[in-house]
């Protein structure tokens, strides 16, 4: 486990590597996780490890807050979040523009990357990435406020506790991230970027989003909005585009890190339906506030 | 395994389980995901890039890690530090 001082915090950090019998590609991929109840460990079974494996150099890491990095008190705006990424590749010593993924929050980061420092970003792949259009904050403080209700809910607790404890070991220390922080009122200050500043992005942008998710809209605004962009759409598939299409992912990201050359690799849906999110509005809409 | 185990979740947790090669990851020692990432990490780092847990758990097909054993991991450490 690497731990990696980055803007004055303490970031845990693992780098995969390509394999020594693999033509390195040169490429770094930094991989960036969801809120709450998500750290590193999401890609590392996941996305991680295929990219290592078809020659990229990877870094995943905890945000700050969230599984093996500093938890402190305050320090979660959006700009928070943009500025440890910025100190991480800095203490790393990574000078050449890198691949940003995002997962549901880690978009919002990555777009948040490129327009703040666009000469460290060579692109942005959204998994169903949020962006900080008008009412980002305000959507991310009612998500957290859902899982501070959640958390005393019967439904929900029944639903987690039936995945094993340690879901719901980690559904609880995400409830104590969010009351013992000032994340809920830090994201909730969140200033909305400016569209012009968001169409004017000088970075590809690659969409991979749930056809039946609450966030796709965002993905089509996105790349509606974003000229050098490309847009794919799950079907059937909510907020959990990773866990549920990982091996397609990694068939997306290796061809459109490639130069996309020829048409993107078609999704073959699975023949058993996809999991519901456990944190969607449908599970429990009456905890909304 | 017992030290490596014990970075990884943290001493005091482990002081009151006996670890055997029949502990499950999952059940008995209850390890998160994170913490199944740190043992990855550690054993790389102990055994060189010939011990590559996910690559095992792939071959396995051991999807939530559940009922993965101590000894599941042991003998696989084992036979690729034998096979150099």
């Amino acid at each position: 486990m690497a731990e990696i001082l980055a803007n004055g915090v303490r970031l845990h950090v693992q780098r995969v590597t390509p394999p020594s019998d693999v033509i390195p590609t040169g490429q770094t991929v930094v991989l960036i996780h969801g809120l709450i109840v998500d750290d590193l460990s999401s890609y590392y079974f996941t996305l991680a490890n295929p990219l290592a494996a078809a020659g990229h150099d990877v870094i995943i890491y905890d945000l700050r807050g969230h599984g093996h990095s500093e938890r402190t008190p305050t320090g979660y705006a959006l700009r928070d979040s943009i500025a440890d990424l910025d100190g991480l590749l800095t203490a790393l010593a990574i000078d050449r523009p890198v691949h940003l993924v995002g997962n549901s929050y880690g978009g919002a980061v990555a777009i948040g990357m490129a327009l703040a420092h666009p000469e460290r970003v060579a692109d942005v792949t959204m998994i169903e990435g949020h962006y900080a259009t008008r009412g980002f904050g305000a959507e991310m403080a009612e998500t957290l406020h859902l899982v501070t209700t959640g958390i005393h809910d019967e439904k929900w607790v029944t639903w987690i506790a039936e995945r094993g404890r340690k879901t719901l070991k980690l559904a609880r220390r995400g409830v104590t991230l969010i009351e013992e922080t000032s994340i809920s009122a830090d994201l909730l200050a969140t200033p909305a970027a400016p569209r012009e500043s968001v169409a004017a992005l000088g970075v590809p942008i690659l969409g991979i989003y749930g056809g039946d998710s609450e966030v796709l809209e965002r993905g089509r605004d996105l790349t509606n909005l974003v000229a050098d962009s490309h847009l794919i759409v799950i079907p059937d598939c909510d907020h959990r585009v990773l866990f549920n299409t990982a091996p397609y992912l990694c068939e997306v990201l290796v061809w459109w890190y490639a130069g996309r050359v020829g048409a993107p690799p078609v999704f073959v849906p699975p023949a058993v339906p996809f999991e519901p999110a456990p944190l969607s509005k449908k599970m429990f809409p009456a905890a909304a506030p | 395994m017992r030290s490596h185990l014990g970075a990884v979740i943290g001493d005091p947790e482990l002081v009151h389980t006996e670890i055997t090669m029949e502990t499950t990851f999952g059940g008995d020692l209850d390890l998160e995901s994170i913490e199944f990432v740190a043992l990855a990490d550690r054993l790389r780092t102990a055994f060189g890039e010939r011990v590559n847990f996910v690559a095992f758990l792939a071959e396995k097909g051991v999807d939530d890690m559940v009922t993965l054993t101590v000894g599941d991991v042991v003998r696989y450490v084992a036979a690729r530090v034998r096979e150099g």
